[in-house]
């Protein structure tokens, strides 16, 4: 089954490491069931000195609903996958991580580059809208010898945006805190 | 100058065997309102470094009463200490420190605390070795002692509902020799 959206649009951004945002990017309907269904799975609590949010196993280790098990296998399609590889020009394999977040008030994640074997492209599926004044955006940072600086590029929380961002050393980025709203989102990665 | 509660021998002594037992003591009520107004007006500068921390610190070269704070913690934790280092330090909305590699840094480190705080704010010391193993929530002057050989710490970041900032005086004291 087709979830892309039909008026798919991509903007691509070079800096400050290569990212690029599809919105509206899945047929709204599927979208909508699909984030309704995320109230059926267990969130656990993650805190450390790093972040602090409620979040799933990976998918693949769930049984999951209908409208969730039908985006999983859209992810893990071969035509999905050689769309995110060609708009990416990465080379990717089968294998994803995918997993449910949901931060409340005061959640937040502080500045990781996200690196870890195998981790080639990262995605980020916003299943909420968060106005700015409600926090939660998606901060990219810019680098000095990769050491992240200052933020330059925020992204607020658009409901079916997905955002894609390329994995490297430089890759520094934060999610700011939310403020006295609910975030949720599907997020993970790509492999090589 | 420090409440003189705490030159008495009797007190001393029990905080030095709480220390003994627990590596770790917080004396409430520790300096006079007068002293306490003379640490808080100092100015505090900003740094950044958004992988590692996010607070404001100044450099606190001369407390009159460093000498007797000296002595006395070198009697609670019965340790010969010379101090270190002592830094004055800011944590407002949005700050906070990261574990990371090079910290694990071992002697007995005091906090000072001068404000009133919310563990739900964040801003707290979360002392961990794999694990939390526990949390100072900051109180209005209150000192904090611990022996941080194996610890590593972090202040959890200070979220929207804060009101005002943490402040706190932060000394490092080493020695070799036990008394």
């Amino acid at each position: 089954m087709e979830l892309l959206s039909k008026t798919i649009r991509i903007t691509h951004d070079k800096h400050p490491f290569p990212h690029w945002i599809l919105y509206p990017a899945f047929n709204e309907l599927s979208i909508k069931k699909a984030a309704a269904a995320l109230d059926s799975l267990k969130f656990t609590r993650s805190v450390s000195d790093l972040f602090q949010f409620w979040q799933t196993s990976d998918f693949k280790t769930l049984k999951l609903p209908q409208p969730l098990h039908e985006l999983y296998q859209h992810f893990l399609s071969k035509k999905f996958l050689s769309y995110i590889a060609k708009l990416t020009n990465t080379k990717l394999s089968s294998t994803i991580d995918m997993s449910a977040f949901r931060y409340e008030d005061t959640d937040y994640l502080l500045p990781h580059d996200d690196q870890l074997e195998g981790r080639k492209i990262a995605y980020v599926l916003n299943l909420s809208t968060l106005k700015e004044k409600e926090g939660g955006a998606l901060e990219l940072f810019e680098n000095n010898k990769s050491n992240p600086t200052k933020v330059v590029k925020r992204y607020q929380p658009v409901f079916n945006s997905l955002v894609l961002f390329q994995v490297s050393p430089t890759s520094w980025h934060q999610v700011a805190e939310v403020i006295k709203k609910n975030r949720l989102t599907i997020t993970g990665w790509f492999h090589d | 100058m420090i409440n003189k509660k705490y030159i008495e021998k009797n007190v001393l002594k029990a905080a030095a065997l709480h220390f003994a037992q627990h590596q770790q003591i917080q004396l409430l009520d520790f300096l006079t309102e007068e002293t306490l107004k003379k640490i808080k007006a100092h100015n505090p500068k900003k740094i950044l470094a958004p992988d590692k921390f996010s607070f404001s610190s100044c450099a606190l070269p001369a407390l009159n009463f460093s000498e007797e704070l000296r002595i006395l913690i070198s009697f609670i934790t019965k340790q010969q200490l010379k101090i270190t280092e002592m830094s004055f330090k800011a944590f407002e909305h949005g700050d906070y420190t990261l574990l990371y590699d090079d910290i694990n840094q071992s002697g007995i480190l005091a906090l000072l605390d001068v404000s009133s705080w919310k563990e739900e704010w964040g801003g707290y010391t979360s002392f961990v070795t794999d694990t939390e193993v526990f949390r100072l929530v900051p109180q209005k002057n209150s000192l904090f002692i611990v022996n941080h050989d194996g610890l590593k710490h972090f202040v959890k970041y200070v979220n929207h509902h804060a009101k005002g900032k943490r402040v706190f005086v932060e000394m490092w004291l080493n020695g070799p020799a036990e008394i």
